[in-house]
């Protein structure tokens, strides 16, 4: 049965959680303006923290539930926020080693937080149609679907974003295939500030950054290319899983139902999701498709993705409404 | 002057130019695009498959847009021609992609890596120097090649690799389930059926198309049902303390030809199976078993089934039998009422901790010659009589020396029952597609060249590679297998671009 005290723990370290990303966003926005290595260490280590706060919250509410802590909408929004935070810090800060973006994907953090609050349900049991270990399966591909979807989004927003600040600077990259060329060095001298650290910058950029004459903000974000690319690999990766999601789904419902497709609004908008990212991949397999054009496609499918979890859970009435709690 | 004005492109011209643009992966895209488009559709309108009665709602709602959205099959999107007629375009689209591709793949597969390329053009390109002999080297590469899984050839002094023939034989897998898919659809559709009963605790249900509530057979399925029998011995609902159900359970025993073949528990996410028939369970409610008399004769006897309408339990009973009218009840069942003053009384546990039925006595003529649901009355010839509250056990003595008698209190369980023989297919083709997307989607089309030649006392080992996919994953590679072929430091580097 539930226990109180395992939730109420869970509650309080969900709000400490939301502060420390939002205190972190602050940060890793101060450091993208203002260039201060050490704000961006500072912000990283508030990422670290609330993400290890935010994983003992999510784990106490599945102890204090006896379950798998993704039963309803509140603890679905809360792991996307968890798994935002984590994908930034672990991969693209890590691995990548791009930093500028942290505050995007911890300001995305922040709205899935946000938005978990309106949806919030005190910890309780299953209701019989969910308990099932395709739980664990279906939806958990869905949450890990949806997080990186909202990853690919910003990278695409940062991408058209970059490619519109390098049109208008004149400096158009013809099938440029090296990255982050995002460190000005006249910037740097005049602003007489620490750099970027120096893990930022891809060992084979070359010398002098074509796009030098970006200024400001922009000029600190990786090469368009390079933020497309990492579009469309993120999309690649989701894409998969989602296939996996909706095909685990199908499965399930067989299983609780006795049909495997019944255009039930949420099968529905999964399967729009699922067509338009694939349009997205055959666009982008495609000669012709402009990288621009693509990602008009991956906007309108992550607006899917979020039509597909909100309008549908909150809006459409179906056997996945989360309507009535 | 003659001006020579255009033919008029024939029929044949036309067909085949529709053809080739219908192939193109520019259409195959938008033919995507718009099907994602057309079946969202079908969530904002409701569907007449999942609920006759949501339609006609919205259809009384808005009396002006019904016509227009009856005439554009708004009301069942996934089965409307335009519907149809998109993705069969996108299919005849994937079929004319397919066909090519496949024969392509199959010439790739038995062809040899190429070997008349220049080795300078290719993106990576390295030349390297060595004292070992030619075919010491190439013999070296070629165990390379082969460990790192490339298909090798050799013609002399010149070595031929190529790997990742993996990226279109999983596209072609991954597009050719979705005619597999289909298939096990199409199977599914003509020779399945999906049918729902309701079956009180106590009582028995055979397989036979008249016993079902609700019924959908397969075009081909004809009248194959089994005659399984079905008893229902006992429904249990188990809730947690805050009134949520915890567990829906149905202890059942199955019955072919007289003989008990199966004695189980249905519950949610976990049906029963005998033979290509599955018993889910569905959902659940109240029958109360109700007592309807007349001057000590017993008119009407049984468990009644209450129909759940936003959170109350419904249920009718008709005695057109009673003297000198017809009898009629609507009437609610509460397990555990609280009533406040002046307001419907409402349910408080969702056990039966206090069970009543409330029941509004109706008299007049019941119109039961005309076709009419089970669980309404028709109201145009009756008129409202006594009203009365039965609890467990309770009589209630009514006009005309009518009794009624709230006698028992029984639960049905709804079960649904389907039979789907394309369902294996379907999985199958589900497994192939996932199978097939990760190497489309992250195998690397790349081919490499080695090519040893002697001269001066010295051996010239030229390598080149390009990947055609995958560009920054192919650098390392590149850089590793040229290590292992020739060691040695490096001369001369060709400087990759593109």
């Amino acid at each position: 049965m539930v226990d109180a005290d395992l939730a109420r723990l869970s509650d309080t370290l969900f709000w400490v959680a939301l502060v420390v990303y939002a205190a972190s966003m602050a940060l890793f926005f101060g450091h993208l303006g203002f260039r201060a290595r050490r704000v961006g260490m500072l912000a990283t280590l508030l990422a670290w923290g609330g993400a290890i706060v935010h994983a003992i919250s999510v784990t106490a509410r599945g102890l204090a539930a006896g379950r798998v802590p993704w039963g309803n909408m509140f603890e679905y929004s809360s792991l996307i926020g968890l798994l935002l935070v984590l994908t930034y810090l672990l991969v693209i800060d890590r691995r990548l080693g791009l930093r500028q973006v942290g505050g995007f994907a911890m300001g995305a953090g922040v709205l899935a937080l946000a938005s978990a609050r309106f949806v919030y349900v005190p910890a309780g049991p299953l209701q019989p149609a969910l308990n099932s270990y395709w739980l664990k399966i279906h939806v958990f591909a869905a949450i890990t679907g949806s997080t990186l979807f909202g990853i690919s989004f910003i990278f695409t927003v940062l991408h058209l974003m970059k490619a519109r600040a390098q049109r208008r600077a004149g400096s158009v990259f013809a099938g440029s295939t090296v990255g982050a060329a995002y460190v000005g060095q006249s910037t740097e001298r005049s602003t007489g500030e620490e750099g970027m650290p120096a893990d930022h910058v891809s060992p084979d950029a070359p010398a002098a950054g074509s796009d030098t004459r970006v200024a400001g903000i922009m000029a600190r974000l990786p090469v368009a290319d390079r933020l497309d690319g990492l579009a469309h690999s993120t999309i690649k990766v989701a894409f998969l899983i989602w296939t996996f999601a909706v095909l685990a789904g199908a499965v399930w419902a067989h299983e609780a139902w006795g049909r495997y497709w019944g255009w039930d609004p949420k099968e529905t908008w999964a399967f729009v999701t699922w067509v338009i990212y694939a349009g997205y991949l055959h666009a982008r397999a495609t000669a012709g498709w402009k990288a621009r054009r693509a990602a008009v496609i991956s906007m309108i499918g992550f607006a899917a993705v979020l039509f597909t979890y909100f309008a549908v859970n909150l809006w459409i009435a179906g056997l996945h409404s989360y309507k009535n709690g | 002057m003659i001006q020579t004005r255009p033919a008029p492109p024939s029929p044949a011209d036309v067909a085949r130019r529709t053809w080739r643009r219908l192939r193109t992966m520019r259409t195959a895209i938008v033919l995507l695009l718009i099907l994602g488009a057309a079946a969202s559709v079908g969530s904002f309108f409701p569907q007449r498959p999942v609920s006759v009665a949501a339609v006609n709602e919205w259809i009384a709602g808005h009396p002006g847009w019904a016509p227009v959205a009856e005439f554009l099959g708004l009301f069942d999107v996934y089965g409307a021609w335009w519907f149809m007629g998109i993705y069969a375009l996108l299919l005849v689209s994937l079929v004319g992609c397919l066909v090519p591709r496949y024969r392509g793949f199959w010439r790739a597969l038995r062809a040899e890596p190429y070997l008349s390329a220049s080795l300078d053009a290719q993106s990576h390109h390295l030349v390297r120097e060595t004292d070992q002999d030619p075919d010491e080297v190439l013999a070296r590469a070629h165990a390379t090649l082969r460990r790192r899984r490339f298909r090798v050839a050799r013609r002399g002094g010149l070595m031929a690799a190529e790997r990742g023939s993996a990226r279109e034989g999983g596209s072609l897998l991954f597009h050719t389930s979705f005619l597999v898919l289909l298939l096990g659809v199409s199977i599914g559709k003509l020779w399945g059926f999906t049918g729902q009963v309701a079956v009180i605790e106590g009582e028995r249900f055979a397989d036979t198309p008249i016993e079902y509530d609700f019924l959908e057979t397969g075009r081909s399925f004809g009248n194959r049902f089994s005659g399984v029998e079905l008893a229902l011995d006992e429904f249990d609902v188990s809730w947690y303390p805050n009134g949520v159900p915890r567990e829906f359970r149905s202890s059942v025993r199955l019955f072919d030809d007289g003989e008990q073949v199966r004695q189980e528990d249905v519950v949610v996410n976990s049906p029963l199976t005998y033979g290509s028939l599955r018993v889910y369970q569905l959902s659940w409610g109240w029958a109360p078993v109700l007592r309807v008399a007349q001057g000590g004769r017993v008119l009407y006897d049984g468990p009644t089934i209450f129909l759940s309408e936003a959170g109350v339990w419904r249920g009718v009973v008709k005695v057109p039998q009673t003297e000198p009218q017809d009898t009629g009840f609507e009437m609610l069942f509460f397990t555990d009422p609280v009533v406040e003053t002046g307001a419907m009384p409402r349910n408080g546990r969702p056990e039966p901790v206090a069970p009543v039925v409330l029941f509004q006595q109706y008299l007049g003529d019941l119109r039961l010659d005309r076709a009419q649901s089970v669980f309404r009355l028709d109201p145009r010839h009756l008129s409202p009589a006594e009203v009365g509250a039965l609890r467990l056990g309770d009589t209630a003595s009514l006009p005309n020396g009518v009794e009624i008698t709230f006698s028992d209190l029984k639960q049905y369980s709804v079960f649904q029952i389907a039979s789907n023989p394309g369902a294996l297919l379907l999985l199958i083709a589900a497994g192939l597609l996932l199978v097939g997307l990760v190497p489309a989607l992250y195998s690397a089309r790349r081919r490499v060249w080695v090519r040893a030649t002697a001269a001066d006392g010295v051996t010239r080992v030229e390598i080149a590679g390009h990947a055609i996919q995958r560009k920054a994953a192919f650098e390392a590679e590149f850089a590793a297998l040229a290590g292992e072929v020739v060691p040695e430091p490096t001369i001369r580097t060709g400087v990759p671009s593109g």
